[in-house]
């Protein structure tokens, strides 16, 4: 595969057979990333790098200790027959540290005779290989594609786009290959650069540069993995090490084919059909028939060798060896440590890790328990971080945060310069003073998105969110919190929500997002409930001395001095302007912030310029209902149509319509009218005199009675030169062609065409009667207003007739056949 | 291009002589980066000297046999969110609708509600395609049809024609072509369609409601026995009859957003998995029929039902037990296996172009929405009633699938969009043309069921050692439960043995002779072994056969 990509890129022959995992430097002993970061080549051995150490080395499995400091734990090996290579388990097994480089394994078989050691790995193999669980298969949804054998469809130039840019080279090899959509500087590159100097300079004079990070090796992932198997872990690699060591970076089934498919094209494979497939799930399991006393005696090697202590096995318990209390790490016989020790396992430790190990055990010996629960906490935000390696991504108090190799491969989406803050994942200074409990576990199990717009994604640690989070509070936690600690207001005064509202408007959308919505090109933070997230202490101390919180940040200080920089609102009161804020952020119910809502509109209002604009909708039923049609005209005069009960419904004048919910919502929202002025017609359009005289509407109540004597149907409409609509429908006997048009710029003038269908006069039963309100103010006969302000008039010589009806006066005109128009005058 | 197996073998013997020498073990790669280099370099030349004719072809790719042209396409954006936008400045080319006008020109409905003519669109590379507004404020068209000289479209309260009277080439006339059945308001509540079939009615199909609030409830019908609650025919498929009649005609449907007639015109829909659907299904549409859902049942006692008031609905039965005790239910022609062959099928199109879009002439095509694919289904008739078989044909489209138009030349237009829900590709919506390269692909094209197994017709010469081998094939058999839950898995899964495979005198066809086919089971072919004459793999080794019935004897 490597020469494909080779010939595709068209580079070099040269430069490109090699493969940028066959350029990681071997490591020679085991390798821990924040350990080799941090402590590898310090000169004085450390106890907190020794406590490392002893739980990533597992020390604490066998050696059992009272002190917090629980093993890491290895990987679920039941099932390695369906995931792995049956030969690369054999080579692992019989030397990882040579099988996969810095692998923190030790080397076990040296405690078994040299004659007998090839049987114990056949034996061990078998054993392995027994249980065939496949991994819990991929739920497919409509929102998570599951194509079928997906792990054969990865596309690699994709894989290895998705593996520079998620996340995966904030600990492994980068490949040079893969060039940054955009190399964005970082801040201390712009600042070294405006010194005229380069990174690497920085040293040379003296200077504390950023040090570089060494990639956490991996193994010959095309010897160990099938691409399915290499899938299934990328998708879940909690399942099989629950550790959590390497997170879910949240990939999809295709996304994960892709990083599998890229993987397997930069491997050295050194068996031909490594990436042979087969197409059906089962068959990956090679189904050979294995000896059952061979897989008994590797049940026997696998208790023996005491692998059951950091690989849970069921129906065998783990062996301990001596407390670790109890260990002399600095004697002769120093077990682990020493790789000629020929009855422990032989970790092939450097000899900086076994002084840091020394140490550290030698003060857990003299460790006395301390009260102050401050600095528990805090070594424990340490020791986590450490052993997770959140280091990689994230600073702490000076240490970590990514390093200067792996700058350019965290980008945002859009690639605009917002400074590290805009790409780079966010520092922890003080994370448990600015962040909820609640929020800190959320986002460590990785359901806190705040910023979809990097492209690196906060990998899942399910497991340790809860301790990490009240470790981070306690840590961090101010004695001032717990009398500050107010939650949004929710008695808040109008006033102050609308404060906030202007406040936002007048600097804060310039770079965050509120709901949702941002102004163009604007990528940042939204804003919105921002209490399920930030202490309010901390909210106000930001917006009072943001550089203060957060170095380099570029969050501008509104409040220079203390004092607002928007005297006009609030009385540029500080404390009361922060207050309104907070409260306009967390409110529910307050409009978005002006700019926000003029942005949203600028390309989703409708406003009728030299045509008429028409758009069927959903409306209110109080409007025009299901079957809406709504008409803006020029003259900013607008009506809505309900074409199922044939009813002018509303009409209003100024703004006209929004259309992103018709056009653009999933769940179809009925549309609402911009404009003001809204007048609701009545609900019924037609009306008639039965036999005995009785007026009845034609409404809901009444039309299923009527419906075969007066069958409405809407027939559609023409659109006229000027782009005004005709709507065309019948009812009963009447074909009616309704023309709505503006009326000297101040309202509507509607003109209905009668065409009676069938022959004949009609008698007093058969004719309809257009109700044009139900809310008359008697008046005169072919002019009245009405209560909502409506005047309304029809021409001479039209039948017009008033009709009080429990509350509503009836206003309404005649349809026979001897008119062939009315015409209806709407002011307002 | 130089083929990567044979590399990998030349890779490997040259990779073995330090090995042999018993140096192995050092990771010998990782520590010595130049003699990569240099087996590499010697690999590369060597290859490139000396064609390897005893290696393996490589796996086959679909894109070799069906080139996708990218019309128009978007930046994705994340397609579930709430307020969504489509991609600044352009036009929001979400295409729900497609008809092909002439040879140059297709007509594109958008879900905003516009329909917009496309000029050179078969133009390739596509640089110089126009974009001309046809139609406006349309409420969410679903499907656009070239009917009598006219488009139709279909929105969601009405069936309209678009009439052009003044030739301007802007829609003057919007006439109400068909409508009356319930619209509550409901998002879910889409309309589909329509589709002529061989009589001259126009199908359209109706989508259940779903979470119906209160205000909506109101504009609904209840069937109290059955306790549904629905719009008025929502769950039916209607036609609308040359003399103007909207009749409803049958029942059971959740998501029926494809309709399309075969060859025959005979007209079919495809459902989508949910609620009482156990996984996607194709179904012949016809009066009386039930397919799955009983919230259609809501309009069964109105006026102009096709099917009588029953009393109950089992739930939890397997999907036999379910055809034998509810007799208005009827089974689908396809079951297409939730996962292998789709998740969301959509549209259905006919290969009309005899031979013009390669070799499955008068086969169906499924549009699938969730992993922006097409698949394809052969049927036949058995006793009068269709049934057959799907296949994966083509991935790798820029969004969901949801339409599919054949063009005047047999390539075939897609229209994108994946809005509200989520699918592969890098696009939120966009159109994009299928287009045969002119080489055929092996494949099998059908699959017959037979008394005792089943007769596979295949694309090119088989290779006579592989194909009558019985290894080269594997046959399980599954169905699923009929429910009122979210999908079904595969029920009572069990492997075929199969007795013998013969191989047809044209060497075409293989007949497979199997033990104990089951009736309304869905049987699962892989026939990964098969080789070609030419020693080709199958392009699509997997089938999926829906065994409604077992033919009483050879045909």
């Amino acid at each position: 595969m490597r020469f494909l990509i080779t010939s595709i890129l068209g580079s070099s022959v040269f430069v490109l057979g090699l493969s940028f995992f066959d350029c990681q430097v071997f490591a020679e002993h085991p390798f821990i990333a924040s350990y080799e970061r941090f402590y590898a080549t310090k000169d004085e051995p450390d106890e907190l790098a020794g406590q490392v150490l002893l739980t990533e080395l597992n020390c604490t499995a066998c050696h059992p200790i009272d002190v917090g400091l629980p093993s890491k734990g290895a990987p679920v090996v039941t099932g390695s027959g369906n995931r792995f290579h049956r030969e690369w388990i054999r080579s692992y097994l019989s030397s990882p540290g040579q099988s996969k480089s810095g692998s923190t394994m030790p080397h076990l078989m040296h405690q078994l005779p040299e004659s007998e050691r090839e049987a114990a790995l056949s034996a061990l193999v078998a054993f392995l290989s027994t249980d065939p669980a496949a991994e819990p298969p991929i739920v497919a949804t409509g929102a998570n594609p599951v194509a079928h054998e997906f792990w054969l469809k990865g596309q690699v130039e994709r894989g290895r786009s998705m593996y520079h840019q998620v996340g995966c080279v904030a600990c492994h090899a980068i490949d040079e290959a893969f060039q940054p959509a955009k190399k964005t500087e970082s801040d201390l590159e712009r600042k070294i650069a405006a010194l005229g100097l380069e990174i690497d300079e920085l040293e040379e004079m003296g200077l504390a540069a950023p040090k570089k990070v060494k990639p956490v090796p991996m193994s010959s992932i095309s010897d160990k993995y099938y691409l399915r198997s290499l899938s299934m872990f990328l998708i879940a690699p909690h399942v099989i090490r629950p550790a959590g060591r390497m997170p879910s970076l949240k990939l999809q089934p295709h996304e994960a084919a892709d990083i599998a498919a890229y993987l397997f094209a930069s491997a050295t494979h050194s068996k031909p059909n490594n990436h042979e497939e087969k197409s059906s799930v089962n068959t990956s399991v090679e189904n050979t028939s294995v000896d059952k006393s061979l897989i008994d005696a590797g049940k026997q090697y696998f208790e023996q060798l005491s692998c059951a202590n950091c690989h849970p096995m069921a129906g065998i318990k783990p062996k301990m060896s001596k407390a670790m209390k109890e260990l002399t790490p600095s004697s002769k016989s120093n077990g682990c440590l020493n790789d000629s020790s020929v009855s422990t396992p032989r970790f092939g430790l450097s000899s900086e890790q076994v002084a840091d190990i020394t140490k550290a055990i030698e003060s857990l010996k003299r460790k006395q328990p301390t009260s102050d629960q401050k600095k528990t906490a805090s070594d424990q935000v340490t020791l986590t971080m450490l052993q997770l390696n959140c280091f990689a991504c994230h600073e702490r108090d000076g240490q970590g945060g990514v390093g200067p190799d792996q700058w350019a491969y965290f980008e945002n989406v859009q690639h605009v310069d917002i400074g590290d803050e805009g790409r780079l994942p966010p520092p922890l200074d003080h994370v448990g003073r600015k962040l909820t409990r609640d929020w800190i576990q959320k986002v460590v199990e990785g359901k806190g998105e705040v910023r979809p717009h990097f492209l690196a994604r906060m990998p899942i640690y399910a497991d340790h969110s809860k301790a990490l989070a009240t470790a981070f509070v306690s840590a961090d936690r101010m004695e001032s919190m717990t009398s500050s600690e107010v939650k949004s207001n929710n008695q808040a005064s109008q006033a102050i929500l609308t404060a906030g509202r202007d406040l936002f408007d007048s600097g804060c959308v310039q770079c965050h997002a509120f709901r949702g919505e941002s102004l163009p090109g604007t990528i940042g933070i939204d804003l919105a409930d921002v209490d399920t997230r930030i202490h309010r202490e901390w909210f106000e101390a930001f917006l009072r001395n943001p550089a203060g919180l957060k170095k380099n940040t570029r969050m501008p200080t509104f409040f220079p001095d203390g004092k607002s920089a928007v005297p006009q609102i609030l009385d540029g009161d500080a404390t009361r302007q922060i207050e309104s804020l907070w409260a306009y952020l967390n409110a529910k119910d307050q409009p978005l912030p002006l700019k926000l809502e003029q942005s949203s509109l600028q390309s989703f209002e409708l406003i009728p310029t030299d045509r008429p604009i028409l758009l069927r909708t959903f409306m209110d039923s109080r409007s025009a209902g299901t079957h809406a049609i709504v008409v803006g005209l020029p003259q900013q005069i607008h009506f809505a149509f309900d074409t199922k009960r044939l009813r002018l419904a509303e009409i209003w004048k100024g703004r006209f319509l929004n259309a992103q919910g018709t056009w653009f919502d999933r769940f179809a929202p009925s549309a609402t009218p911009l404009g003001t002025s809204r007048i609701t017609l009545p609900q019924a359009s037609f009306a008639l005199f039965d036999q005995d005289g009785k007026f009845r509407l034609v409404d809901i109540a009444s039309e299923k009675q009527l419906k075969n004597k007066l069958q409405k149907k809407f027939l559609g409409y023409r659109v006229g030169e000027e782009g005004s609509p005709v709507f065309r429908y019948s009812i009963g006997r009447f074909l009616i062609e309704d023309r709505i048009q503006a009326h000297d710029d101040s309202g509507l003038k509607r003109h209905l065409k009668i065409l009676t269908l069938g022959d004949g006069d009609l008698n007093e039963q058969e004719k309809l009667w257009l109700v044009i309100a139900d809310d008359a103010i008697e008046d005169e006969t072919l002019t009245i207003s009405t209560r909502s302000r409506l005047n309304l008039r029809v021409a001479d010589g039209v039948d017009s007739r008033f009709v009080q009806q429990q509350t509503a006066t009836y206003w309404m005109v005649a349809l026979d056949d001897r008119v062939d128009g009315i015409g209806v005058v709407y002011q307002w | 291009m130089v083929k990567l197996k044979e590399l990998n073998l030349i890779w490997l013997a040259l990779k073995r002589i330090p090995d042999s020498l018993g140096i192995r073990g050092l990771g010998l790669m990782n520590v010595f980066p130049l003699f990569n280099l240099v087996v590499t370099l010697i690999a590369a030349i060597l290859c490139c000297a000396s064609p390897c004719a005893w290696a393996e072809p490589a796996k086959p790719q679909e894109s070799e046999y069906y080139r996708i042209v990218t019309i128009a396409s978007s930046q994705a954006s994340d397609s579930r969110a709430k307020n969504w936008k489509p991609a600044p400045d352009s036009l929001a080319l979400e295409a729900s609708g497609l008809a092909a006008i002439d040879d140059s020109r297709l007509a594109v409905a958008i879900r905003k509600g516009e329909v917009w003519i496309l000029s050179n669109v078969y133009d390739d590379p596509p640089s110089k395609v126009t974009y001309h507004r046809f139609a406006s404020g349309l409420h969410e068209p679903l499907g656009l049809l070239l009917h009598q000289g006219s488009l139709l479209t279909m929105q969601r309260t009405e069936m309209t024609r678009l009439i052009d009277h003044d030739r301007d080439n802007i829609c003057d006339e919007y006439q109400t072509f068909a409508s009356g059945w319930g619209v509550t308001g409901n998002y879910h509540e889409y309309a589909f369609g329509p589709k002529v079939d061989r009589t001259g009615n126009l199908w359209m199909t109706l989508n259940l409601g779903l979470g119906l609030k209160n205000e909506q409830k109101s504009l609904a019908i209840t069937n109290s026995k059955l306790n549904v609650t629905q719009g008025l025919w929502r769950g039916w498929g209607m036609v609308l009859t040359p003399d103007g009649e909207l009749k409803p005609m049958c029942a059971g449907m959740r998501s029926p957003s494809g309709l399309g007639a075969n060859l025959e015109g005979d007209m079919f829909y495809t459902d989508q998995q949910g609620n009482w659907v156990a996984t996607n299904s194709l179904h012949q549409l016809r009066s009386g029929a039930f397919y799955h859902h009983p919230d259609s049942l809501a309009s069964v006692e109105q006026p102009g039902s096709t099917i009588k008031p029953i009393d109950e609905i089992p739930d939890g039965v397997t999907f036999p037990e379910a055809i034998k005790k509810l007799s208005i239910l009827k089974p689908p022609a396809v079951w297409l296996p939730y996962k292998k062959v789709g998740q969301s099928a959509t549209d259905i199109m006919v290969d009309g172009s005899d031979g013009k879009f390669g070799p499955f002439a008068g086969q169906l095509f499924i549009g699938e929405f969730t992993q922006s694919s097409i698949n394809r289904v052969f049927l036949e008739k058995i006793d009068g009633e269709y049934q057959g078989v799907c296949f994966p044909f083509r991935e790798g489209f820029a969004s969901a699938v949801l339409r599919m138009e054949q063009g005047k030349d047999g390539s075939v237009f897609v229209g994108l969009s994946n809005r509200g829900w989520s699918s592969l590709g890098p696009a939120s919506y966009g159109l994009q043309r299928l287009v045969w390269t002119q080489k055929i692909p092996f494949e099998l094209k059908e699959m017959r069921a037979q008394p005792d197994g089943f007769e596979l017709v295949f694309t090119k010469p088989l290779q006579q050692d592989s194909a009558s081998k019985i290894d080269s094939y594997e046959i399980t058999s599954h169905t699923y439960r009929y429910h009122s839950q979210y999908g079904s898995e595969e029920l009572q899964e069990q492997p075929h043995t199969i007795k013998n495979a013969e191989v047809s005198e044209d060497g075409l066809r293989v007949r497979l002779r199997i033990e104990s086919l089951r009736e309304l089971f869905v049987h699962s072919l892989n026939a990964s072994g098969v080789r070609s004459a030419d020693g080709e793999p199958l392009l699509h080794s997997n089938a999926y056969y829906t065994l409604n019935k077992i033919p009483a004897s050879d045909r």
